[in-house]
């Protein structure tokens, strides 16, 4: 008897030891693609605290930006996306969601209904799932499907997968770094595609594509869960170059069969009511940007709003935390957006923003009467008479002007600015030294550096020039 | 079924389980039964299973017809038979190329214009290990040592007991059937030391093993680029790999047979630490040193050719040197087996073979002049410096042959030897262990696992290792072992990134 | 013949194979006591015995005998 404790006890600590040793070796999913922190911030949401979970691909990731849930419509929004996540991975994490929420919308991107996924990207959404009945399923799917006793083996103890990597651990195992953050599983891109290659999907063939009979069963069981736990379950199908109607096809089918709301952007009606456009709302690598997440997440807002009785969140205690995430999205979505800006009155307006700290000096500009030019002037709130002045420079904070002046002779002004950041100005050379850096453009016009007070970081340097008096961007 | 893998490691668990579940007269059947699923695992050439039922039936029956036989002179005849029989199945699956090359290349030296093309025959696992056990077993029931086994599964199992099959070790029939078939009680001691043994063959193989490998690829593999002190080191490499290559395996299959209860013997006895050739081979493959001592060498000096050869050098060199002499025959028709037995080639030959007939018969006859040579230099032999030198000797000895062993033709290792006199030995001061296939810190973690190889084997002569542990309290038991077991995890070659090379042995 | 007498004509193989008469066997007497009887010297004291007391062992006796005791019984069963 003694015996068996003590064989079972050393087993147990055996385990214990494998496993924390392999949760060193296992990869900081920390890039762009934020996979790791997307589910160990799941894992830390307040329980029962989730209205609505969006499972798929990194067309999640990119797309589906809960935030805009709560802001515009007070819904409470994750979403669960990493590199090509299989089906079989998305079912599994709709079952590891209601352990913790009790979430009443389940939104499924369903491009890896068509689509095999690597080993590599397998690992990302299973790695960091917690153990339980549920991983292991998942574990042994896999393994099955490999015919392969090593890869369960691989997984269930992942050291044996990743002890390779032995030579390359170094402090950022042991420290969290993360390059981007993690918007409620959402990842800010503000990149334009400017691609206008894409060509909207139309109902011009009968013919359904196949789906991968494990897959199959695997959408069917979703839809059984669903159904059992009374989730209301929503099929969509982000802005994608690689789709086509012959897949859109099936889902539809499968969609009609179980009653099932499928909205697919790609459909050329669906884009036009959603006011999408490819080359303005994607990004160079065929996945939405933060135009494109706003309206897709906006649109899928106001359905579920309208058809699925969800209290509204804005306001309430529980839902503080909510709140300080959404003022950090707002802002670090100004920062983005504001880079993409060309039009004078746009880019004026974005200037005006709170939390920013606007630089302008002038740079070797001709004094202009043209109503573009007033207008800049006046809405940025400047005093001409100093603007006309040869030297010039001005200091905007959340839209109001706090320092300006004009000279005939230069000025060389050094201040701080966000109360502890050192501010060289020189207007004859038009720079503007930010923290020993320059920051000037040099351009002809205004030269302009954009600071955000609450990010505490340099958003962008640009200049506005008056070409022929119509004011332009440049950067 | 690769030893060092996953599989392997539930494969046993889950016979441990049953083993010691069932009742334990059915245990030797479920041994019986997990060979087979063993034997299923390590091949997928339906032809296998026929060699092997050939080798099974063939010893059976003839060893139980040898039972039966009226007297002396037909027992011996069956047992020829029999054992000539198992010995043309072996021929033809290892030798066949080898046999064939040659006799052509005999022929032809008659003016005769042949080729031989080499026929391609997979050999199944373990046929050169499990056809001398079935052999020696066939023997052994003519001289009379041992009752032929009845029960023709129980003498299956005796032949194709699992962890003795792929590579030993040399197993005796009346050693194994006093516990092969016997009820065993649940052990925990057995158990426990059993998988301590194992994890330290995993240890062995996967940390340096493997990676002694890498290097001695890079310059076996491409002997011209790397000449001189490359030679040196890769050939050192290749005997720490062979040993923790072959010795781990036998930690793994050892130490597995002792979780079931059922003791094999010992194969390796720290074999670098030898003085002398004589020496090594009785701690090198110790079991095949006796399967050939008693199967092969004895009946050769004992018969009457022998003997008669003895009489008449005795008669022209005198009574001590015609002893010598007739010895040295033998052993030179030995030792050309031994080397044969290794493989069909004459690298095989050499190198495990007559190189060592060589070193033992010259040791031999210098042994006057060593001893002068000692006593005029006033040498105490029993000096650790002098043992030392003598551990030195012996190894860079064996490493020659090693040197044969590895290479991949006896012109190629003659070559490698030859640019031994390319001077560019001072390079081991500027790096030149990092240039053959391992960066710094494998390299480090490759001697870091030699030193503790070392350490181990150096106290081993005095402790017995596992014992002394099991005496430490509850703690510092498990910190070793657990350290042992992630140690191999992080640090092992294995898994998805490495190429994991089956036992050296395993082909055999 | 008496053990006493196999062991007094044992002494007189030993010390001519080993060429040293102060070799005295008993019967547990083993490979171990003597420096020369190795493997190879085996088969020469084995020859010789056999030549001595006109009987020959078989080939598993050879193998399996464990000390000079296992060797006069059987001679003394032979002869």
């Amino acid at each position: 008897m003694k015996n068996i404790v003590k064989a079972i006890s050393f087993l147990v600590i055996l385990i214990i030891v494998i496993d924390f040793v392999g949760q060193i070796f296992i990869p900081r999913w920390n890039d762009e693609w934020i996979a790791t922190p997307i589910i160990k911030d799941f894992y830390d949401l307040p329980k029962n605290s989730l209205d609505v979970l969006a499972v798929g691909s990194s067309q999640v990731v990119r797309g589906f930006s809960g935030l805009e849930l709560y802001k515009n419509y007070g819904i409470s929004a994750y979403g669960i996306g990493t590199g090509q996540q299989s089906i079989q991975s998305s079912y599994a994490w709709i079952k590891e969601s209601t352990k913790t929420q009790n979430e009443k919308v389940v939104c499924l991107e369903i491009k890896m209904l068509f689509e095999d996924t690597p080993e590599e990207q397998n690992r990302k959404a299973l790695d960091n799932m917690k153990f339980s009945s549920n991983k292991l399923e998942s574990i042994i799917d896999i393994a099955w499907k490999e015919k392969s006793y090593e890869t369960f083996i691989s997984y269930l103890f992942p050291i044996t997968r990743f002890h390779s990597r032995w030579k390359e651990i170094g402090s950022e195992n042991f420290i969290e770094e993360i390059k981007a953050t993690n918007y409620r599983g959402y990842s800010l891109e503000n990149e334009v595609s400017g691609n206008l290659d894409y060509v909207p999907v139309e109902n011009n063939i009968p013919y359904d594509a196949f789906i991968e009979e494990e897959r199959y069963e695997c959408i069917n069981n979703i839809i059984k869960y669903c159904k059992e736990k009374n989730i209301g379950l929503i099929f969509f199908k982000m802005l994608d170059m690689d789709w086509d109607i012959e897949r859109h096809n099936r889902v539809e089918k499968i969609a009609k069969e179980n009653d099932i709301t499928f909205f697919d952007f790609n459909m050329k009606d669906l884009m036009n009511e959603v006011d999408l456009l490819y080359a303005a709302d994607t990004s160079r690598n065929n996945h939405l940007n933060i135009y494109g997440a706003e309206k897709t997440t906006n649109y899928l807002g106001e359905y579920i709003k309208e058809h699925y009785d969800i209290e509204d969140k804005r306001g309430k205690d529980e839902y503080k935390h909510l709140d300080r995430q959404l003022e950090q999205y707002n802002n670090d979505v100004q920062n983005a957006k504001i880079v993409n800006i060309f039009n004078p009155n746009e880019y004026i307006e974005a200037l005006n923003q709170k939390n920013f700290t606007v630089i302008l000096v002038k740079n070797n500009l001709p004094n202009a009467t043209t109503l573009e030019y007033n207008k800049m002037i006046n809405d940025l709130g400047l005093d001409i008479s100093k603007v006309y002045k040869s030297n010039y420079y001005a200091i905007i904070e959340d839209g109001k002007v706090i320092a300006e002046e004009g000279a005939d002779q230069n000025i060389h002004l050094e201040t701080m600015v966000d109360t502890v950041r050192p501010v060289i100005i020189d207007t004859q050379k038009a720079s503007i030294n930010f923290e020993g850096t320059e920051q000037s453009n040099f351009h002809q016009g205004f030269d302009v550096l954009v600071y955000n007070n609450k990010s505490n970081n340099v958003v962008e340097s640009s200049y506005i020039n008056f070409e022929n008096g119509i004011p332009v961007i440049g950067r | 079924m690769i030893l060092t893998s996953s599989i392997y490691l539930t494969f046993l668990v889950i016979l441990l389980f049953l083993y010691y579940i069932f009742p334990k007269k059915m245990q030797w059947l479920l041994l019986l039964l997990f060979s087979f699923i063993f034997i299923a695992f390590s091949t997928s050439d339906v032809k296998a299973y026929l060699y092997i039922l050939y080798t099974v039936l063939v010893s059976y029956v003839g060893s139980n017809i040898i039972g039966d036989a009226k007297n002396e002179k037909q027992k011996k005849r069956i047992q020829s038979i029999t054992v000539i029989l198992l010995f043309i199945q072996l021929v033809f699956l290892k030798y066949l190329n080898f046999v064939g090359s040659s006799s052509i290349n005999f022929i032809n030296l008659f003016g005769v214009n042949l080729s031989w093309t080499n026929l391609s025959i997979i050999a199944p696992i373990g046929v050169t290990f499990y056809t001398l056990i079935a052999i020696g077993y066939v023997i052994d029931v003519g001289r009379g040592v041992s009752k032929p086994q009845l029960n023709i599964l129980k003498h299956a199992l005796y032949v194709l007991y699992f962890p003795q099959l792929t590579s030993g070790p040399f197993t005796r029939y009346m050693d194994m059937e006093k516990t092969l078939y016997s009820k065993h009680k649940f052990e925990f001691k057995n158990v426990c030391f059993g998988f301590q043994r194992i994890i330290w063959g995993f240890f062995k193989k996967l940390v340096i093993s493997e990676r002694m490998a890498i290097m001695v690829n890079t310059v076996f593999d491409n002997y011209s680029e790397f000449p001189g002190i490359y030679i040196v080191i890769a050939t050192i490499a290749f005997a720490i790999q062979l040993y923790t290559d072959f010795s781990g395996c036998m930690d793994i299959v050892i130490g597995s047979s002792e979780t079931l209860g059922v003791t094999l013997p010992e194969n390796f006895d720290t074999p670098y630490f030898s003085k002398s050739i004589s020496e090594y081979w009785r701690r090198w493959h110790i079991t095949l040193g006796t399967w050939f001592k008693d199967y092969f060498f004895y009946p050769i000096l004992k018969s009457n050719i022998f003997q008669n050869l003895q009489s008449k050098l005795k008669k022209v060199f005198g009574k001590k040197w015609g002893k010598k002499l007739t010895t040295y025959c033998g052993m030179f028709i030995l030792w050309f087996t031994v080397g044969l037995w290794h493989g069909g080639a004459t690298k095989y030959i050499i190198g495990s073979g007559l190189l060592h007939w060589f070193y033992i018969v010259s040791g031999e006859v210098l042994e006057p002049v060593f001893n002068k040579i000692v006593k005029i230099l006033h040498i105490n032999k029993e000096n650790f410096l002098f043992k030392f030198w003598q551990i030195v000797r012996t190894f860079i000895l064996v490493c020659i042959g090693d040197l044969f062993f590895r290479s991949t033709s006896t012109a190629d290792a003659i070559n490698m030897i030859k640019s031994l006199g390319v001077n560019n030995y001072t390079e081991i001061f500027k790096g030149a262990l990092l240039n053959l296939g391992l960066d710094f810190k494998d390299l480090a973690i490759a001697i870091s696992g030699i030193l503790l190889l070392l350490t181990i084997s150096l106290l081993k002569q005095k402790y017995k290792i596992r014992e002394e542990i099991k005496e430490k309290n509850i703690g510092y038991r498990y910190a070793i072992w657990i350290s042992l077991i992630v140690f191999v995890l992080i640090f092992g070659y294995y898994g998805t990134g490495y190429d994991a090379a089956s036992f050296i042995y395993q082909n055999f | 013949m008496e053990l006493e007498d196999i062991f007094e004509g044992l002494n007189e193989v030993f010390r001519d194979v080993f060429d040293d008469e102060d070799i005295t066997v008993n019967a547990s007497t083993t490979s171990e006591d003597i420096e020369d009887w190795d493997s190879l010297e085996h088969i020469n004291l084995i020859v010789a015995v056999e030549k001595k007391f006109g009987m020959k062992f078989s080939m598993g006796e050879v193998t399996t005998m464990k000390n000079v005791g296992e060797m006069a019984e059987i001679i003394k069963s032979r002869i």
